[in-house]
């Protein structure tokens, strides 16, 4: 007999490893960022460089790094809580679920469209 | 290290009260080291996210936070957020500055009429976690065109001013919608991050976000959202409240007088 957790577990038990991995790995991105970027003097960026620059800068780049897996975090958390809906069957709060994922990622898509905007 | 402890302090304030620490994020930066506003809301949000994330992962394990609700009322405010982040690189420093105190008076209103104690309930102990169906707890379904338009005003502040929305998402989910204030927090916690990324894209490839800054602010932040969210269940409310009221109060007047000093307006 096979042992299937309760629905609400599976659900709650996913989405907190998701945040908590995630979490977990950004921040260890920004204390290696910060403690080599110290290491290195401590330059500034160039004003008003954007992600793209900074992925060029080395120790600031592991800095990026970090702040783009925080940024994208809440993607990860959401398309876990996703799957987990579907494997459990609740389709409702699943399309509910895909629903803000498409709103989350439109954003990122018009971010970088229109970055211009504002500078 | 400043930057680290502030990002401490506003994580552990953040997740002790379902806010996001964009509250005190933005005004540390602005009025503490000098930054512009647009590169601290920027900053903020992403603080938001870390605090959100950091803190969430413990309340949705221990079951607190009401996952199926705060992705219903995510649709709206992730809408709002981005509202709000287009809306901010179109408007004046000074009237940014002068939304962020308005929003700080609302917060310390809001602080001053919040109750010190939970309200009492008659029935069976309420279950955040429970699936659609007879278990599900009442409150997830009561006013909810309500708590959606509450919840598109709390993406807006958001995206607009840098802030994680929970100060609106809280008194929603607890007043408007009745649900325990303890899973008001835990659950506006778990989507404010959401809520904050909507618009942390657009400062983010904006070039707005200084990352030598919000580099240790945020490190900082994740250290405090996971202490404040184990602290949460030991810590005296009405202590932090009063704390959290003079901060806000504090502010809230710093930031009047910048945005009224364009019309030379000066304590002195």
């Amino acid at each position: 007999m096979s042992h299937r957790p309760p629905p609400g577990d599976l659900l709650n038990r996913t989405v907190s490893r998701t945040l908590g991995g995630a979490s977990a790995l950004a921040a260890a991105a920004l204390a290696l960022g910060v403690v080599a970027w110290l290491a290195q003097g401590g330059a500034q960026p160039p004003d008003r460089a954007d992600l793209g620059r900074w992925l060029e800068l080395g120790s600031i780049g592991v800095i990026g790094l970090g702040l783009l897996l925080v940024t994208l975090t809440p993607v990860l958390q959401l398309a876990t809580a996703l799957v987990a809906f579907l494997r459990i069957g609740e389709r409702r709060e699943a399309l509910v679920t895909l629903a803000v994922l498409a709103i989350l990622l439109g954003s990122m898509v018009g971010a970088v469209l229109f970055r211009e905007v504002g500078r | 290290m400043l930057l680290v402890a502030g990002g401490l302090a506003a994580g552990s304030m953040g997740a002790l009260l379902g806010l996001g620490g964009g509250i005190l994020i933005v005004p540390l930066l602005t009025l503490g080291f000098g930054y512009p506003l647009s590169a601290a809301i920027g900053t903020s949000l992403i603080c938001v996210i870390a605090t959100s994330s950091g803190a969430a992962a413990h309340y949705v394990r221990t079951d607190r936070a009401d996952v199926r609700l705060g992705i219903t009322l995510e649709v709206a405010t992730a809408l709002g957020g981005i509202a709000g982040g287009v809306l901010a690189g179109l408007l004046l420093e000074e009237v940014v500055a002068g939304l962020f105190a308005a929003l700080m008076y609302y917060t310390a209103f809001s602080l001053l009429r919040a109750r010190t104690t939970p309200p009492a309930f008659d029935g069976p102990a309420i279950l955040p976690g429970a699936p659609p169906g007879p278990t599900a707890p009442e409150y997830r379904g009561r006013r909810m065109p309500a708590a959606l338009a509450g919840s598109f005003l709390a993406g807006n502040v958001s995206g607009l001013l840098g802030v994680g929305g929970g100060v609106v998402k809280v008194p929603v989910i607890h007043l408007v919608m009745g649900a325990p204030l303890s899973v008001a927090i835990a659950t506006s916690n778990f989507i404010i991050g959401v809520t904050a990324a909507a618009g942390a894209f657009f400062y983010l490839f904006r070039g707005d976000v200084d990352p030598t800054v919000a580099g240790p602010v945020v490190l900082g932040v994740f250290g405090g959202a996971v202490l404040g969210s184990r602290l949460a269940a030991r810590v005296n409310a009405k202590w932090l409240r009063l704390l959290f009221l003079v901060v806000v109060v504090y502010v809230a007047m710093q930031m009047t007088l910048r945005a009224v000093a364009p019309l030379g307006i000066s304590p002195l």
